[in-house]
């Protein structure tokens, strides 16, 4: 099966911050890459001409099939700053079903052949708690912008760290639903709910609208229950090795074995990733 | 290029002929395929030349429902208005949006309603203020790349303040097999302890 991760500079670069990859997050790359490319299929990375500049002055193309520099600086007009993950939208729009689009942070550690069918499936379902996906009016729409009467808004949302979209026509429309909101949204300074309604929640109301049935690899009930052996996300983790210098180093040194226990092809990563 | 195989859904229905279009006329849909890139495309290849046509020469025309309209012959002119660049700022309240029945010798048009109806036919209201104060807080992580994406208890590419990590469920249990790896990244993640 072929997957996508995607990277965009324009979040960061809309903040006038400078574009940068913390270690850590490029070892989880690294091994979501590898053992990708290992159990499932080809992988290639979709980024903007920052982002591309970034993994290729790092060395670190050799991780994907492909590193490709398709999404715009202008990112279509989308506000970079409200719609952070928007990158992986437009990445989307540029290749073709069947695909995976795959988190940076999100691993998996099997073949999943046999999971692969007629059926969307995203990582996992999410409640809907009224702070981060609050009802429709919230939404500060452009004039012109229409509500398609027939949303379900019920539908809960779907964690896309990991989705795989089978069927372009469904893709296509969600997309569409998808990039119709971030474009007409107003000006707004809230980073979290727009985007999560745009990824998240569109796509479960398309899929809803549309009777396509959407799979998950994980109940969200169970997601903390150690039992499963096949898939790692970082997910919150992130922040604490963003803030905690010693969880940091523990990690990367994990990372760093794993890769040269299982991944022996690819020992030149961490001296890509130590050389940063 | 991506090839443009694959059908429209309009109104529930796949449309693989563009001539089929005003009569699924769906504005919500046609506006995404659109404003998506790939409406015009995919108009070239299924016999929508004339209305691919319009919508290229019209490309920054401000009002996208009445170009849709125009395109697809629904209306007969396009309302002369100031063309400006999109992503403005209107201080109107968003348009619902009434389907006509095509049987009815009415044809197709949109209603703007002044945003006090949301959906149409179903009259629940729409438009009353509501408390943008979400449960807590999120900062931006300094120099996170956006890759990844996910969200709660974080997304990657936010901060989450204490308030937050401490909700998380009570379930969360250690395990034999996380035994090894003791470290608190596995209550805000998930599989960590496979690495």
């Amino acid at each position: 099966m072929n997957a996508i991760h995607v990277t965009s500079a324009a979040p960061a670069l809309a903040r006038g911050a400078p574009f940068h990859i913390p270690r850590f997050d490029l070892y989880c790359t690294a091994l979501s890459a590898i053992s990708w490319r290992k159990n499932c299929g080809a992988i290639d990375m979709i980024a903007d001409q920052t982002a591309a500049g970034f993994y290729h002055n790092a060395g670190l193309c050799g991780l994907w099939d492909d590193v490709k520099a398709l999404i715009p600086d202008d990112f279509w007009g989308i506000d970079p700053v409200t719609f952070w993950a928007g990158g992986k939208l437009i990445a989307l729009s540029q290749v073709r079903s069947p695909v995976v689009m795959l988190d940076t942070d999100f691993i998996v550690w099997r073949n999943l052949r046999d999971y692969f069918g007629e059926n969307v499936i995203c990582a996992h379902r999410e409640d809907l708690s009224d702070g981060i996906y609050p009802s429709l009016e919230y939404f500060q729409m452009n004039d012109g912008y229409v509500w398609n009467a027939d949303f379900d808004t019920s539908a809960l949302a779907c964690n896309t760290a990991f989705l795989y979209l089978p069927d372009e026509t469904f893709k296509r429309y969600y997309l569409g639903l998808a990039t119709d909101f971030m474009k007409s949204a107003r000006q707004v300074s809230d980073p979290i709910c727009y985007m999560v309604f745009a990824e998240q929640r569109m796509l479960a109301m398309a899929a809803r609208l549309q009777n396509v049935r959407i799979d998950t690899l994980l109940d969200k009930d169970r997601l903390f229950d150690q039992s499963q052996d096949s898939f790692t996300h970082l997910w919150g983790a992130k922040q604490i090795l963003r803030d905690d210098r010693a969880e940091t180093e523990h990690f990367c040194r994990r990372c760093r074995e794993r890769i040269g226990r299982d991944f022996s092809d690819y020992k030149w990563v961490i001296d890509a990733i130590e050389s940063i | 290029m991506l090839s443009d195989d694959y059908c429209l859904w309009l109104s529930k229905r796949k449309i693989s002929d563009a001539r089929d279009i005003p009569a699924a006329f769906d504005l919500s849909s046609l506006r995404g395929y659109f404003l998506g890139g790939s409406l015009v495309p995919w108009l070239k290849s299924h016999g929508g030349a004339a209305a691919a046509a319009i919508l290229e020469a019209n490309g920054d025309y401000a009002d996208i429902n009445a170009l849709l309209l125009y395109a697809f012959d629904l209306v007969p002119t396009l309302p002369a208005i100031i063309v400006t660049k999109r992503k403005t700022v209107p201080s109107k309240p968003p348009v619902t949006v009434r389907k006509v029945n095509p049987g009815s010798g009415s044809g197709f048009g949109y209603l703007g309603s002044g945003g006090s109806g949301f959906g149409s036919g179903r009259g629940s209201g729409f438009g009353s203020g509501v408390s943008g104060a979400a449960g807590f807080w999120f900062a931006l992580g300094s120099g996170a790349s956006s890759s990844g994406g996910s969200f709660v208890p974080g997304s990657g590419y936010f901060a989450v303040n204490a308030a937050a990590i401490i909700t998380m469920p009570d379930y969360v249990k250690k395990t034999e097999k996380a035994a090894d790896y003791d470290s608190r990244l596995n209550r805000y993640g998930y599989g960590i302890y496979l690495i």
